[in-house]
């Protein structure tokens, strides 16, 4: 979804569009593209986190 | 070097990323502020922009009575909404009414902000979101007084009119005034924010986490942007006119209101609301000037 919802965005950089789609893009796909790759930047942090808490070497007592 | 043209989507974004950073650090440079008239250290001054990026890889937890996918599509408007307001006004320079509606609809999303998650500490905020946005008198006044005298509402017209004949701020104070009372509420810490009061935790946002914070964030450091922008536009557009002028202009601004919020405890609602209507009456004064 993070792609998808950021192709618009793209697709507005490359090629030269009218100001009014523009304006429609940025406003409706900038908010959406924001959340879906916090999801991302989430859900990457939250791995790492775990593959750390995993690797940890624990003292398991004798 | 081949440079964007004005209104193409490249330029669009490289003045919402400029804004983003710049009101940021503008909001950065508030709590500073704050904390050092207080006697305190306070946080770096990029601290607000790392605060709402921290935001985006901390777990987001929806609540069990939240209202999907309400919950999180008027966060998603707020920030639409803002966007708009920042590409309609501070970028092209075009219609007030846009911005004025704008931000008729941002009140409307800070109220469905804190109807969605269920919380009773939310809905307080939302309650509050409703009676606040009674005390937005100056968002109309100023406007109407600004069309009697300028005879235009675009932005670029009331510009120029200010170019030739000078700031509308010595024709109009009272009016200043009270826009400056509306711009003062929009700050954080500020003595009529009943909204996000720490009586009721966090107001309309208490029960929002992780990106859904981080994006509410976002909005509210463009909306802070575009009101700051706005009230040196329309009162002091013969002074303000080069981008220096405006960084400058809202660094001192912001450092004011730090002052402000500093030294002024929060009041009671329906105080607030009381005394930013007794202001916007007073600004109603400055119609023998027109």
């Amino acid at each position: 979804m993070a792609i998808i919802t950021t192709i618009p965005i793209i697709f507005g950089i490359v090629v030269n569009i009218p100001l009014v789609i523009s304006i429609a893009i940025l406003t409706f796909f900038v908010p959406i593209s924001t959340y879906y790759f916090g999801l991302v930047l989430m859900a990457r942090a939250k791995s790492k986190k775990e593959e750390e808490e995993r690797k940890k070497i624990t003292f398991t007592g004798y | 070097m081949i440079y964007p043209t004005v209104g193409s989507m490249p330029y669009l974004l490289l003045e919402i990323i400029t804004a983003f950073i710049f009101s940021s650090l503008l909001l950065g440079l508030h709590r500073k502020v704050i904390a050092r008239v207080q006697g305190r250290p306070g946080p770096p001054i990029v601290q607000h922009l790392l605060h709402t990026f921290k935001f985006y890889i901390k777990e987001l937890t929806i609540p069990k009575t939240a209202s999907m996918p309400l919950y999180i599509a008027i966060v998603m408007a707020m920030d639409g909404v803002w966007l708009l307001a920042l590409i309609i006004g501070p970028i092209l320079a075009g219609p007030y009414t846009i911005l004025i509606m704008c931000y008729a609809v941002h009140k409307v999303s800070e109220h469905g902000i804190g109807l969605a998650s269920g919380s009773p500490y939310t809905k307080m905020g939302s309650t509050r979101a409703v009676l606040s946005a009674t005390a937005e008198m100056p968002l109309v006044v100023a406007p109407a007084l600004v069309f009697f005298k300028t005879h235009t509402l675009i932005l670029g017209g009331i510009m120029s009119y200010q170019m030739v004949n000078g700031s509308l701020f010595w024709q109009f104070p009272l009016a200043a005034l009270a826009t400056f009372v509306l711009v003062l509420s929009k700050t954080p810490y500020n003595p009529f924010g009943i909204v996000w009061g720490k009586d009721i935790i966090s107001g309309h946002k208490t029960e929002h986490f992780g990106v859904i914070r981080g994006c509410i964030m976002m909005g509210e450091i463009l909306g802070f942007y575009v009101l700051l922008w706005c009230f040196l536009t329309i009162f002091f557009g013969g002074i303000v006119v080069t981008p220096l002028d405006y960084i400058v202009a809202m660094t001192g601004v912001t450092i004011f209101l730090g002052f402000i919020c500093a030294l002024s405890p929060m009041v009671a609602p329906y105080h607030s609301v009381m005394i930013q209507w007794i202001v916007a009456l007073l600004a109603l004064v400055n119609v023998i000037f027109v």
